[in-house]
């Protein structure tokens, strides 16, 4: 019995080596390319693209707007680092420039849809029976309802631009948002910490934003992060559909939308925002899926 | 003497929703319990596991809505009210609560959460708060320190012992100890209980301590009553009464199950004929614990009984007695 129970043991003890062997090994190897190096690399990235956008007009090495048409086409040179476009404007200032507006756009995307469904979500959530249906199903109304339709909607009654455009993002893409907020409100609010909250004399006010929002704060932040990046690529896909920011804004979208014609001529015309625009979406999903791990850990 | 906290036939059922039916099950957890709480008369409520003792207390405290009756508090009731009217009130109302791993926000240090009780029901400068925090910490024995950790950082017996001081530190009225000390080792056990003692006396706190461990009960409590499935069934004023001198028969199977000091001693855990089942019948009209009475006759399947004064200061509810 002990000899048959130490035998098996035995096995075991070698079992768990090898497992540990081989879940080390991959493990590191994951652990190196995508859980370690990945977010800092993402994060340096996004710190790289931040800067460029807040120093376009120092970094650019021209107007990107300014059109030299004697010029038009051309390839690189140490003037125009990567050539001209076809109204012979400097295509890495309009990149430069590109950033800082992509930023701009997505953050205040970003912004609006926080701002519209943190409060709708926390009410919805912590108020629940009642309050919460009701919100809950103008919220499935929202779902419902696709963006780019709502887009068309909204730029063929008020007219395309990059206002109406973030309008119309904001105003469809909250709903998902207030959802998930909601449901950790409700979660929240089931923890023996708001009880005794209210034991401590605190108001509805203060249960809602200094217990419950202070403890969803950082899961809000890595969804945040985490759609900036799908948010960049909306913006370029509608600037480059004609109904975001208007030509001739230098925005990543309006660079391929205006290229497309010389796909076969030049085809670097359309690489070189798209590169851009891979870069960026990446770099910010890969800092969200970091600070994911980082914080669930 | 000065009636402090007095519940009247206070119920509270559960919903339980059943996923194919629009019926909705209830689960009664309190069944109509009148209790009246003297100031400077400290009452321990015992009672087994699902007994409704902790739902008791939480209404008590102000914590949940009764689904009949009412509770008072100074003749106000309180059962019913909004937070914002709660407030003024909160001041002598604490509770110590059972589950200390989760009682703190594990956003805020011990000392944020302690500061939040202070700030919302007295006007104090940040220095006073301060020195209020550091005396009941050194009170309940923790270093003066551990206001800057954060409630993870702590053990359970810290976090039980920050959990009393949080509740302790505006010196209220009246406080419901929900198990405070069933999760500490005998020494601190010993040492809270003191603690608790010292403070009434000092503050005049008046305690609904709730617990499942016998021996505590007379160490802090003045009246003892024992809960069966909601509902009273006896009732003991400590000072008149011998605590042995109990007549329910589920008190005496508690007091049964005490484990032997001395070896010789040692029994077990049973009466006889106790019939060993939990089952608690689902009538109002019948003695909740008649399946497991030893004694019971042809009235206790029929009548529910109801608590009458056998001596002075000694209630019970049963139809033997």
């Amino acid at each position: 019995m002990d000899e048959d129970d130490e035998h098996m043991m035995q096995i075991k003890i070698q079992a768990i080596k090898k497992l540990n062997v081989w879940f080390r090994s991959s493990n590191g190897i994951i652990n190196r390319i995508f859980t370690q190096k990945a977010p800092v690399f993402g994060l340096v990235i996004v710190a790289l693209i931040i800067f460029i956008a807040i120093a376009a007009s120092v970094i650019a090495p021209n107007d990107p707007l300014k059109v030299n048409m004697s010029m038009r086409l051309e390839g690189p040179s140490s003037l125009y680092w990567l050539g001209t476009d076809n109204l012979g404007r400097c295509i890495a200032s309009r990149l430069i420039w590109g950033a800082r507006m992509s930023l701009i756009y997505s953050l205040c995307v970003l912004g609006l849809m926080m701002v519209i469904s943190i409060p709708i979500g926390l009410l919805s959530g912590y108020a629940g029976g009642r309050v919460d249906t009701f919100i809950m199903r103008v919220t499935d109304i929202f779902l419902s309802l696709p963006t780019f339709l709502m887009a068309l909607a909204i730029a063929g009654t008020l007219g395309p631009s990059a206002k109406n455009m973030i309008i119309a993002m904001a105003s469809v893409w909250w709903s998902s948002y207030a959802r998930i907020i909601r449901g950790m409100a409700m979660q929240m609010k089931q923890q023996d910490f708001i009880l005794a909250a209210k034991a401590a004399a605190c108001t509805h006010s203060q249960i809602i934003f200094r217990h419950i929002l202070r403890n969803i704060a950082s899961p809000i932040i890595i969804m945040a992060t985490l759609e900036i990046g799908s948010i960049i690529l909306a913006i370029a896909s509608f600037s480059f559909i004609g109904l975001g920011a208007q030509p001739p804004t230098p925005e990543w979208g309006i660079m391929l939308s205006d290229s497309k014609e010389f796909i076969q001529t030049q085809p670097q015309l359309m690489i070189y925002p798209g590169i851009a625009i891979i870069i960026t979406v990446m770099a910010f999903n890969l800092l969200g899926e970091g600070l994911k791990n980082a914080i669930q850990d | 003497m000065e009636v402090l906290a007095e519940t009247l036939n206070i119920r509270k059922s559960y919903e339980k929703q059943n996923l194919f039916s629009k019926k909705k099950e209830k689960v009664p957890a309190v069944n109509g319990v009148s209790l009246k709480i003297q100031k400077g008369c400290s009452v321990g409520l015992v009672g087994e596991s699902g007994s409704g003792k902790s739902t008791l207390g939480r209404m008590m405290a102000g914590l949940e809505t009764p689904t009949e009756g009412q509770v008072l508090f100074r003749g106000q009731s309180i059962s019913n009210i909004s937070l914002r009217k709660m407030r003024p009130l909160r001041r002598n109302i604490q509770m110590i609560f059972q589950n200390s791993s989760s009682v703190f926000d594990p956003s805020y240090t011990i000392g944020e959460s302690i500061a939040e009780v202070i700030k919302n029901s007295e006007k104090v400068s940040k220095k006073e708060c301060l020195g209020k925090i550091e005396t009941i910490l050194e009170q309940v024995g923790l270093d003066t320190s551990y206001a800057q950790r954060y409630p993870k950082e702590l053990s359970g017996g810290q976090r039980q012992r920050a959990n009393i001081a949080r509740a302790l530190v505006l010196h209220p009225e009246f406080v419901v100890c929900d198990e405070p000390v069933s999760s500490l080792d005998y020494s601190l056990r010993k040492q809270v209980l003191t603690l608790l003692n010292d403070l009434r006396n000092k503050f005049g706190i008046t305690y609904l301590f709730i617990t499942h461990d016998l021996n505590c009960v007379p160490y802090v409590c003045d009246i003892m009553a024992i809960m069966y499935a909601g509902k009273i069934v006896e009732q003991i004023d400590l000072k008149n009464n011998s605590m042995q001198n109990t007549l329910h028969p589920y008190t005496s199977l508690l007091f049964s199950c005490i484990p032997a000091k001395v070896p010789a001693e040692r029994k077990k855990c049973t009466i006889e004929s106790i019939i060993d089942t939990t089952v608690i019948p689902d009538s109002n009209h019948c003695c909740r614990f008649f399946l497991r009475c030893p004694h019971y006759t042809e009235r206790c399947i029929n009548e529910e009984p109801l608590l009458k004064e056998v001596a002075n200061g000694h209630f019970v509810a049963c139809h033997i007695v």
